[in-house]
C-alpha cells in the first residue's frame, strides 16, 4: 500500500511514486491534508489551474480492518473557500487498495475543454482515456456505459453534469458495493466541480487480477487488534442492532424527540410529519416493496447500514437512502412524502449534487416564500431547473448561501459557505459548536453530539465538540464514522484496539493518546491551510439568526460567546 | 447486551385486589380516577375494589367508558374528566383495553399538545410536561400483561389504525395481580388470553434483545402455560391453575416486551387488523410454523420448549425436532378448542394484505430470522391449512 499515483491533466501523463516516509502514518483525511497542505497554495482559485484534487485511502485500507476501505478525496473546496474532505463507502477504495494504490493526485487542467477518465486495468496499469463521449452523462448512465466498456468487474468514481459545469454543489459519485450503482457520495463541498475543472470524467478500476502484498510489522498483534475491534462492533448496540436494523434512518427517532431534526429551514420547531418520513415508516415501505436493509456499502463491512428503497411498484429507485437526505430534503423541507424525497435523492446522485446542500437551498427557498415549505412537486422542479440548467437552476446549484443572498433570504444556514446537515444548533448545541470551529464548514460528519442528553443545553458542550472533533478527525484516517461510534459511547476504551492494530501494522509503540494524535495532527493541517486561505476566528461563527431566535420547540437560542467558540480549538 | 427495565411494583397473590388502599397509601394518594368498562363492571370485579378505596379514604372518580382497542376519543373523554376533577391517581380494573386506557390517560392528562405528538413506534416524541401520576392496574384476565408493560396500543379511528404509544413512562407503578378476579373468566377468554401469554414468553425467547434472563423466565412461562391453560379451560375454579396462568401474563409480557417479540406479533396485529379476531388467537394462529422457521435460529431454547411437550429431543436433528414441535404445539392448541382457519382467516384472499401488512410491522423488521414475503406467505399458509 505505499503506491502513489499522480495524474497531470495539462500534460495528460500519468506517474507512479512512492509513498513519502512522512505520509505513512496518515491516512484518507489526514492523507489529503498534509499534500494539500504541501503542494497547494490555500490562495489559489479553487477551479483553477494549481488546485489540486487528491484521492486517499485509509490507514488500514486492504487490511481486512473492519470499514478500512472508504475513499476520501480532499481539495480546496469551491464552496467554502477553505480546505474540505470528503469521503464515501462503497467498493472503489477496495477495488484500490487491492492494487496497492494509497493515493491518487490529480493536478493540472487540460488546455482545451475535454474529457478525460482514469483507467487502472487488471493488471495495474494506468491511463488516461479520452473521455468526450461521455459528456453531459449522468452517474447511473455513465457507469453502465463504462461497464460495456471494462466488464462488470470494476469500481468506479465520476463526476455527474454538475460537477461538468461546475457548480459549488456538486459531488463525486461512487458504486456501491451491494448494487454496483453510483448512488454513495463524496458529497460535500463541491468536490464535483474540481474534478470537473480538471476534465476528468470518472476513474474506472478493474479488480486487480493479484492482490498486492499488505506488509505487517507482526501480523498476530494486527489480528488481535481486528478481532477485539470487531468484536465490539458486535457487542456495540448502535452499531450490533440500530444501525443494521434501521440504517442511519435511526437518527430520526432521536433528532426528532431532541429537537435536533431541522424543521422549516431551521425554524427550531417540532416536527410533525415524523410518522410519514420517519424510521418506521421508511422500513415499512423497504421491507413491503422488497427493497432490502441491512446491506454493506463496502465489502466487509458487519455494521450493514445501507439499503435499497423501491418505488410503489417494488422498482429500484435508489440506495443509501439515509437519514441526512430525508431530514433535509423532507423535514426542512416539510416534504412528508418519502417517495418524493427519494426521487429527488435518486435525481442528485445521477446528476452529481449533494442533497444536504440541496436541502437547504430548498428550505431557503420555501422560507423566502418562492415555494411553500411542503410542496414536493415544487422542490422537483427545482432539482429539474439545475438540471436544465435554467437561469435560477444554475443559482441553486451554487448551493445555499449564493441562492439565499441572491433570493434576499434573511435566514441562511451555512458556515463557511456550506450549508448545515440534519442537526439544528439550538438543539444540537455540541453539533452547533463543531459547525461553528470545524475547518470544513458547517458538517456534521466533523463530529456531533446528537443523542447526549439534553442536547438543547450548552452545560460542557464546549469540550464535548473539541473531544468529538478529535475523535472524527482520527477515525476519519482509518474508516467508516459509524464504526467509530462505540468509540464515542461506552465502547471508548476499543481506541486501545486500534492502538494494537497499528502497531500489528507499522510496528513501534502505539497507544490511544498516540491514535488520537493523528486526529489532532489532522486538525492542525486544516487549520494552518485555511489559516493561509484567508480565515479568521471571526469565520467561526453561526448566523446570527441562531443566536437571535429561540427554538420555539425548547426555547433554546445558540448562545455561545466568541471567547467560548475561540477554546474549542485552540491549535 | 444493555438493557432498561423500566419495573413495576407487582402485589401478587389472593385476594390482593382489595388491598388497594394500602397500596394508594405508597403514593400518597388522595383522589383517585378508577377506569374500567361496564362488562367489568357487571361481573361484579369493580365494586369490592372501589369500597376497598373508599374505606381506605380516598375519593374515587369512576370512569365506565373503557373500549376494545383504546379509540382516542375515549382517552380524550377520560383525560378531560380527570383533569377537570383534579385527579393525583389512576387505577384501571380490566383486560388490556382498560388498562391500555390509562397509559394513555395518564400521558394525555399530563403531557402538553398533542396526544398525537407522543405516539409512534420509534418516532414518538419525548414525554417532556409534567410528571406521570401513579397508576395502578389490576387485570381481570391473566394474558395481556399491560398491568407490567411500557407500551400501549392505541386507535387513531380518524386514520382507521392501531398506533403504538412506546413510553418507558407509561409503564404503571404498581400492578395488583389477584388470580381470584380470574375464576369467572369464560373457557374462550381463558384460552386467547393464555395463549398471548405463551406467544410473548415463545417470541420474546428468540426476541432481538434476548438474553439469559428472560429466556430463563419465558421458559418457565411456557411451563406455566402448557401446563395450567388446559387445567383453567377445565375448570375455571381451579386456583393453582389460575393462579400460575395469572404469573405466567405478567411475567411473559415482561419476556416478550423487553426481549421483543416476532413474527407472531406482526402476523398477529395483522389478521387482527384484516378479520378482527381476539388478539390472543390472531398471535398462536401461526406459532406453530414460526416456531418451526425458528428452530435453527434458537436450537437450544426450541428442544428444551419441545420437551415440555413431550417431544423428543435427545440426539436428533434440530430440523426434525422443530418439525416436532411445531405439530405439538398446534395439537396444544387444538385441544383448547381455539378458532380454526373458518373464523381466523375465512376469506383466504385476505391473505395477501395480511401478509403486506405485517411487512411492515415493527416486529416483522426486528425479527432475527425475517423470512421473505414468499416465506412469510407459505407459514401463514401453512397454519391456515392445518387449521381447516
Amino acid at each position: 500500500m505505499k503506491k502513489v499515483l499522480r495524474i497531470n491533466m495539462t500534460g495528460e501523463t500519468v506517474a507512479w511514486e512512492a509513498l513519502k516516509d512522512d505520509h505513512v502514518l496518515l491516512g484518507n483525511r489526514g492523507l489529503t491534508a498534509k499534500v494539500l497542505t504541501e503542494e497547494v497554495d490555500p490562495a489559489c482559485d479553487p477551479l483553477g489551474e494549481e488546485n489540486k484534487l487528491v484521492f486517499a485511502l485509509g490507514l488500514l485500507a486492504g487490511t481486512g480492518f473492519p470499514t478500512a476501505n472508504r475513499l476520501s478525496v480532499g481539495t480546496k473546496s469551491p464552496l467554502t473557500k477553505g480546505i474540505k474532505e470528503s469521503n464515501s463507502g462503497g467498493n472503489i477504495a477496495t477495488f484500490l487498495s487491492r492494487h496497492g494504490i494509497k493515493l491518487i493526485i490529480v493536478e493540472g487542467k487540460p488546455r482545451e475543454k475535454t474529457l478525460s477518465l482514469l483507467h487502472i486495468d487488471a493488471d495495474g496499469n494506468a491511463e488516461l482515456v479520452k473521455a468526450d463521449e461521455y459528456a453531459g452523462l449522468g452517474a447511473y448512465e455513465l457507469n453502465e456505459k463504462v461497464k460495456s466498456a471494462y466488464g462488470d468487474n470494476i469500481a468506479v468514481a465520476c463526476i455527474g453534469p454538475a460537477g461538468e459545469r461546475g457548480y459549488s454543489n456538486s459531488t463525486i459519485q461512487v458504486t456501491d458495493y451491494s448494487t454496483g450503482h453510483p448512488n454513495r457520495a463524496l458529497g460535500r463541498g463541491g468536490v464535483g466541480a474540481v474534478m470537473g475543472s480538471r476534465g476528468l470524467k470518472a476513474i474506472v478500476v478493474e479488480r486487480a487480477k493479484k492482490k498486492a502484498d499488505i506488509m505487517y510489522a507482526d501480523r498476530a498483534q494486527f489480528t488481535r487488534g481486528t478481532r477485539d475491534f470487531t468484536n465490539v462492533l458486535s457487542r456495540n448496540r448502535a452499531t450490533a442492532t440500530a444501525m443494521r436494523l434501521f440504517g442511519t434512518m435511526v437518527g430520526m427517532a432521536v433528532t426528532g424527540k431532541s429537537g435536533a431534526l431541522p424543521v422549516k429551514n431551521f425554524s427550531g420547531e417540532r416536527c410533525m410529519i415524523l410518522d410519514k418520513i420517519g424510521a418506521t415508516k421508511f422500513q415499512q415501505n423497504i421491507s413491503q416493496r422488497g427493497g432490502s436493509s441491512s446491506l454493506p456499502c463496502q465489502p466487509g463491512c458487519p455494521i450493514k447500514c445501507s439499503n435499497i428503497y423501491n418505488d410503489a411498484n417494488g422498482n429500484y429507485l435508489t440506495a443509501a437512502f439515509e437519514y441526512e437526505t430525508v431530514a433535509m430534503i423532507g423535514s426542512n423541507c416539510d416534504i412528508d412524502d418519502l417517495d418524493t424525497i427519494a426521487r429527488i435523492e435518486r435525481m442528485c446522485d445521477d446528476f452529481g449534487i449533494d442533497t444536504i446542500e440541496l436541502g437547504a437551498t430548498i428550505g431557503v427557498c420555501m422560507d423566502t416564500g418562492i415555494l411553500p415549505f411542503g410542496d414536493g412537486e415544487g422542490a422537483l422542479n427545482l432539482v429539474n431547473e439545475i438540471i436544465n440548467g435554467t437561469e435560477f437552476g444554475e443559482t441553486l446549484a451554487q448551493g445555499t448561501e449564493v441562492t439565499g443572498k441572491h433570493i434576499g433570504a434573511r435566514r441562511i444556514p451555512t458556515v463557511k459557505g456550506q450549508a448545515m446537515p440534519g442537526y439544528d444548533p439550538r438543539n444540537s448545541k455540541g453539533t452547533g459548536v463543531g459547525y461553528a470551529t470545524s475547518p470544513q464548514g458547517a458538517d456534521h460528519t466533523v463530529g456531533t453530539t446528537s443523542g447526549s442528553a439534553r442536547d438543547f443545553l450548552k452545560t460542557g458542550r464546549i469540550q464535548m465538540s473539541q473531544k468529538i472533533q478529535v475523535l472524527y478527525a482520527t477515525v476519519d484516517n482509518f474508516m467508516c464514522h459509524f464504526a467509530g461510534l462505540p468509540l464515542a459511547s461506552t465502547h471508548r476504551y476499543a481506541i486501545e484496539h486500534i492502538a494494537e492494530a497499528m502497531a500489528g501494522k507499522y510496528g513501534g509503540e502505539w497507544n490511544a493518546d498516540r491514535v488520537f494524535g493523528i486526529g489532532i495532527q489532522t486538525i492542525m493541517l486544516e487549520k494552518a491551510f485555511n489559516r493561509k486561505a484567508g480565515f479568521t476566528p471571526q469565520d467561526d461563527r453561526l448566523p446570527r439568526f441562531f443566536y437571535e431566535e429561540a427554538s420555539p420547540m425548547t426555547g433554546a437560542t445558540f448562545d455561545f460567546t466568541d471567547e467560548e467558540l475561540q477554546q474549542v480549538i485552540p491549535f | 447486551m444493555d438493557f432498561i427495565y423500566p419495573m413495576t411494583k407487582i402485589i401478587f397473590g389472593d385476594g390482593s385486589s382489595t388491598t388497594i388502599g394500602a397500596v394508594l397509601e405508597s403514593y400518597r394518594a388522595e383522589k383517585v380516577f378508577c377506569i374500567y368498562d361496564k362488562g367489568v363492571k357487571e361481573a361484579g370485579i369493580v365494586d369490592p375494589i372501589v369500597e376497598a378505596m373508599h374505606m381506605a379514604g380516598y375519593e374515587v372518580v369512576e370512569w365506565d367508558g373503557a373500549q376494545v382497542s383504546v379509540p382516542y376519543s375515549t382517552v380524550m373523554e377520560a383525560s378531560k374528566i380527570a383533569a377537570d376533577e383534579h385527579i393525583d391517581t389512576l387505577v384501571a380494573i380490566g383486560g388490556g383495553s382498560a388498562m391500555d386506557t390509562g397509559k394513555a390517560v395518564n400521558v394525555a392528562l399530563t403531557q402538553p399538545g398533542e396526544f398525537e405528538r407522543y405516539v409512534g413506534i420509534l418516532d414518538a416524541g419525548l414525554l417532556d410536561g409534567t410528571l406521570m401520576k401513579p397508576y395502578i392496574c389490576i387485570p381481570t384476565t391473566a394474558g395481556t400483561g399491560s398491568e407490567v408493560s411500557n407500551v400501549a396500543v392505541v386507535y387513531d379511528e380518524e386514520a382507521g389504525v392501531k398506533k403504538a404509544l412506546p413510553q418507558p413512562e407509561i409503564t404503571p407503578t404498581a400492578a395488583i395481580i389477584d388470580p381470584l378476579l380470574h375464576v369467572n373468566m369464560p373457557p374462550s377468554l381463558t384460552a386467547s388470553t393464555g395463549l398471548d401469554a405463551l406467544a410473548h414468553a415463545i417470541e420474546g425467547i428468540g426476541g432481538v434483545r434476548r438474553n439469559p434472563m428472560m429466556t430463563s423466565w419465558g421458559m418457565t412461562v411456557c411451563d406455566l402455560v402448557f401446563t395450567n391453560l388446559p387445567r383453567a379451560m377445565a375448570n375455571g375454579k381451579d386456583l393453582e391453575a389460575r393462579e400460575h396462568m395469572a404469573m405466567a401474563a405478567t411475567f411473559g409480557i415482561l419476556v416478550g416486551s423487553y426481549a421483543g417479540f416476532h413474527l407472531g406479533h406482526a402476523l398477529g396485529h395483522s389478521i387482527e387488523a384484516v378479520t378482527h379476531v381476539p388478539h390472543g388467537i390472531t398471535c398462536a394462529f401461526a406459532l406453530p410454523e414460526i416456531c418451526e422457521w425458528y428452530a435453527d435460529e434458537i436450537p437450544e431454547e426450541t428442544k428444551k420448549m419441545a420437551a415440555m411437550l413431550g417431544v423428543e429431543v435427545a440426539g436428533r436433528p434440530i430440523a426434525d425436532v422443530g418439525k416436532d414441535f411445531k405439530q405439538a404445539l398446534r395439537t396444544f392448541y387444538l385441544d383448547l378448542n381455539c378458532p380454526k382457519t373458518g373464523t381466523v382467516i375465512p376469506d383466504p384472499s385476505d391473505i395477501d394484505r395480511i401478509i403486506e401488512l405485517a411487512l411492515g410491522e415493527y416486529t416483522y423488521i426486528t425479527a432475527t430470522k425475517r423470512p421473505s414475503r414468499a416465506q412469510l406467505t407459505e407459514i401463514l399458509e401453512a397454519a391456515c391449512e392445518s387449521l381447516r
